[in-house]
């Protein structure tokens, strides 16, 4: 697989637009290389996210107005007050009240025509396969390394390309899986650090920020346009506003993707 | 690859030691004690300098971003790191060791900002820039 290969198709592959399509998405057909064709490459696209907290809703919002056609979300559980720092998509009248549902709402008022999947569930090992199945992208938002590495191995697969983002107080780090081309996960680490817990330092402006890149990443797998970071994991430290890129390389004695490609 | 951290919670003091805060790492001298020559002449390869730098949680458990070490110039890269997790504190040397000394396999080890291969061996040149971090999982 690769990036060129994902966004290939014929022009009749993809569905037209509508008048008000054309009217709200006029500004960003202007972008090199998305075009009409780009945006029905976008309208014709499906994509998973794992979780809708900082990073994913955020993720979800951003393809949401880019005229993603489906986004199947899944986050178990309901809103908590402490959510609310980070996801944008929950608000403080629905504490309590289902993650996803609130989600649905926020999205479908930014964009009505958007087609949504929610399930009420985290990845775990007896669901990602069916749910990955459904997607052409799948952006990985988990806070549980568990999540992370399920996700990675359906991906690697079901030969998939996956968003990798996630975020550490005023950090954030991203890269692009694309399986049997660049390094997976378990290629970069096969466990998770020791020192992981759960609950973490966190802005939503990072996760925000983090998010806002993982949603570029997916605009440029579905159209083309670009070059994504495939073999390159971007590190951000937002204390300082230092970005880094840094070559990543496949382990060829991998446990989940060795053998693939 | 590209843009090297700017110079803000920095911690460098020059010594041929670990040098990091000291409220998180005590210095060590990191020169090589591997080098006794058979013919018992002082014989002392020349030194490089290495810049370390942390990332994520392993800068939290060590305490600053980055330390500068005087190495000989054949180190291996696996003796620098184990030499900085004995440095620092229980926590720093856990997150990069594991109970038999070896480096864990959730590290990452960036030369360069090219990610290195635990199991290659790898000498570092003066000047080398290597970056200790795990992958994050926040979202």
């Amino acid at each position: 697989m690769s990036d060129s290969n994902f966004s290939n198709g014929m022009e009749n592959d993809f569905p037209k637009l509508d008048a008000i399509e054309f009217a709200t998405y006029e500004w960003q057909m202007w972008a090199d290389g998305i075009g009409e064709l780009g945006q029905r490459k976008l309208k014709a696209a499906t994509v998973l996210i794992s979780r809708i907290g900082g990073v994913g809703g955020t993720v979800a919002y951003q393809l949401a107005a880019a005229g993603i056609g489906k986004l199947i979300l899944a986050h178990a559980g309901e809103i908590k007050p402490s959510d609310l720092n980070r996801q944008l998509l929950m608000t403080h009248d629905r504490i309590g009240q289902s993650r996803v549902e609130t989600a649905r709402a926020r999205l479908l008022a930014l964009n009505p025509r958007l087609i949504l999947e929610l399930h009420n569930e985290n990845i775990n090992a007896t669901n990602a396969q069916a749910l990955i199945k459904g997607a052409g992208v799948v952006v990985d938002c988990a806070p549980l390394f568990e999540e992370r590495f399920e996700m990675n191995r359906a991906i690697v697969r079901q030969c998939k390309p996956m968003v990798e983002c996630a975020m550490y107080e005023y950090e954030g780090s991203l890269t692009t899986i694309l399986p049997g081309v660049s390094p997976c996960l378990a290629c970069l680490s096969p466990v998770a650090p020791t020192a992981w817990r759960r609950e973490f330092p966190v802005f939503g402006a990072v996760a925000g920020t983090v998010a806002c890149l993982a949603a570029m990443e997916v605009i440029k797998l579905i159209t083309g346009v670009g070059e994504t970071l495939s073999g390159t994991m971007l590190t951000m430290d937002l204390a300082n506003m230092s970005f880094t890129k840094r070559k990543i390389h496949r382990n060829p004695n991998c446990s989940v993707c060795k053998g693939s490609g | 690859m590209i843009e090297k951290m700017p110079p803000q919670r920095q911690c460098k003091r020059s010594l041929r030691s670990a040098t990091m805060e000291p409220s998180c790492i005590r210095p060590v001298a990191v020169e090589s004690d591997r080098m006794s020559p058979p013919n018992g002449i002082s014989q002392r390869s020349s030194q490089v300098k290495v810049y370390v730098h942390f990332d994520s949680q392993v800068r939290r458990l060590a305490g600053c971003s980055n330390v500068t070490l005087d190495v000989d110039e054949d180190t291996p890269l696996l003796e620098v790191i184990q030499r900085v997790g004995n440095s620092g504190t229980g926590a720093l040397r856990s997150a990069l060791m594991d109970e038999h000394d070896s480096v864990r396999p959730s590290l990452l080890i960036f030369l360069n900002n090219e990610l290195v291969a635990k199991e290659k061996p790898c000498v570092l040149q003066d000047g080398a820039e290597l970056t200790l971090t795990t992958l994050i999982s926040g979202g």
